[in-house]
């Protein structure tokens, strides 16, 4: 009885010292992408003139909302560097349907997240493809549609802009400026990334696996749960394939695909953000949109692949 | 200003920790090999840009002296959680506590090129833990390896359906990073009984019991743990 009672004692230990390093673990992995990912911001934020957009946007509606949906690979890729961006881009008075085209691709259609994808799921090559055709899918999908809407300013909410960022301060020079940005990015990064890991690891030592198999198993439900810890989790694109890995193992491949697809088109955050931007029934559209293409291509990959 | 200073700190923090890592090589305890120099860069450019940081942030409060309140505590405590975490306690590698949670899962493990275990002769000591399980598990002729000689290092983990008479030798083969680790084992006939998470080194042969195959071993040394504990 003794025995058994110091087993026991014993792998508890064990168990928390193994949800350390996979919680440490899942943060040294991530982290050169979270420096990669600043760097980018960085440049970004230091260079990037949104009129050369504007300039340089071609005139037929579908070739338009593609070359948008590609702008992404000179882009930051977390919410925190995206949204303003979008935001300049409809206060210079460009395109709702483009801006929202660019909103949901940018953040997938990147090499940050293009690399880390292909890194964390090489032995699965469908992930990397499926999530980059789905991103181009919807993103272009959604642009079209709201194309051809007259006067798309109705859908826009020009009141004051709710900021759950951490923002730089405009500096005087240049190397300032570089600081500021690398500061704050990486904060946002970092912050949601450390909770990330957090969730990871508890579920990976912490929940019965009876429990996690029941549901990941489950070809539609897998899909449902996915979706929302994807909402819930505002982790940023650039390292959500390593979050998503954690679950490889347990839940469907349509399921983490959903959760790459959905997580950062549409999160508590992003919606926070720009709740204040759009009209709150054209953004509950965007999301139930998005939502909608996500599970339909879960759904695909759990019956058909 | 303070918090921006504290970031800063943080961020310098991160580098340390993964420098840390890098220079004490334990890094394989949680990364694929593979990545480690990209790890390392980023570590360096995340300390060139925190100290500097930390020094236009100093300047920025020297220049200002703004009251030191301690409000901003709270939401960047956060970002200190794993540097603790990191820095207090000794790095150590995945344990058999994982390998009860995480099912043996021979069937999937690919990569790695099949090992042609007549080939060898008797020089067959030199084939890892690793590359048995890969061959093993392509390989439906069990007889092929009755007699061939081992020599391997793994820990130490009883399994729930460990034949009788016998613990797991393992270890666990990751793809990426050591949230996709599985783990992976042969059996070892022997009645003395290690404690979970030992690191042993087996010397002995195959032979086949019930239609699976065991390693009757001739000794059995505890070893430290490696640097590279995992399968890639």
């Amino acid at each position: 009885m003794y025995n058994l009672l110091s087993i026991s004692k014993k792998m508890n230990l064990s168990l928390v010292q193994d949800f350390i390093t996979l919680f440490l673990g899942l943060i040294v992995e991530a982290f050169p992408f979270v420096v990669l990912g600043v760097l980018v911001s960085v440049a970004v934020g230091i260079f990037f003139k949104e009129e050369w957009v504007f300039k340089y946007l071609p005139k037929n509606r579908f070739i338009s909302h593609l070359v948008l949906s590609l702008t992404g690979i000179l882009m930051p890729v977390c919410e925190c560097g995206n949204v303003p961006v979008v935001r300049r881009f409809l206060q210079k008075g460009f395109g709702v349907s483009h801006s929202v085209t660019f909103l949901l691709a940018a953040p997938i259609l990147n090499p940050i997240t293009f690399w880390s994808t292909k890194e964390a799921f090489a032995t699965e090559p469908v992930v990397l493809i499926v999530r980059m055709l789905g991103a181009l899918f919807i993103a272009n999908s959604i642009g079209i549609l709201i194309s051809y809407k007259k006067n798309q300013e109705t859908l826009l909410n020009t009141t004051f802009y709710h900021d759950v960022c951490e923002h730089p301060h405009h500096e005087s020079n240049k190397l300032d400026e570089t600081l500021e940005i690398f500061r704050t990015e990486f904060f946002e990064v970092m912050k949601m990334l450390i909770i990330g890991a957090g969730i990871a690891a508890i579920s990976q030592t912490f929940i019965p696996r009876s429990i996690i198999l029941a549901i990941g198993s489950n070809a539609i439900l897998s899909i449902f749960a996915m979706m929302l810890l994807a909402f819930v989790i505002s982790i940023c694109a650039n390292v959500d394939a390593f979050f998503a890995l954690n679950y490889a193992g347990t839940f469907t491949l349509g399921s983490i695909l959903s959760f790459l697809i959905f997580g950062p088109m549409i999160d508590i955050k992003i919606f926070t953000m720009l709740r204040t931007t759009f009209q709150i029934r054209f953004l509950s559209f965007i999301a139930a949109y998005v939502f909608l293409c996500a599970l339909c291509i879960g759904l695909i990959v759990n019956f058909f692949i | 200003m303070y918090k921006n200073l504290s970031i800063y700190v943080a961020i310098l923090f991160f580098a340390l920790y993964m420098l840390y890592l890098y220079y004490l090589g334990k890094l394989p305890f949680y990364i694929h090999p593979r990545y480690i120099s990209f790890t390392y860069v980023s570590a360096l450019v995340a300390l060139f840009f925190s100290t500097f940081g930390i020094q236009h942030a100093f300047a920025e409060i020297m220049q200002s002296k703004p009251k030191l309140t301690l409000r901003f505590l709270p939401s960047i405590s956060i970002l200190f959680l794993p540097l603790i975490l990191g820095f207090a306690l000794p790095a150590k590698p995945l344990s058999a506590a994982t390998a009860a949670q995480r099912s043996i899962d021979l069937a999937t493990l690919g990569g790695g090129s099949e090992i042609d275990v007549e080939g060898f002769g008797a020089n067959t000591k030199v084939l890892k833990l690793g590359d048995w399980v890969r061959t093993i598990s392509v390989n439906p002729d069990l007889e092929k390896f009755v007699g061939k000689e081992v020599d391997i290092t793994g820990f130490v983990y009883s399994a729930e359906s460990q034949p009788n008479g016998t613990f797991t030798l393992a270890r666990f083969i990751l793809t990426c990073c050591a949230v996709d680790a599985r783990p992976v084992g042969l059996n070892i006939l022997s009645d003395q009984s290690y404690s979970n998470d030992t690191w042993l080194r087996v010397e002995g042969k195959f032979e086949l019991r019930d239609n699976t195959l065991v390693i009757v071993p001739s000794n059995m040394q505890v070893t430290e743990i490696p640097n590279n504990p995992y399968i890639y």
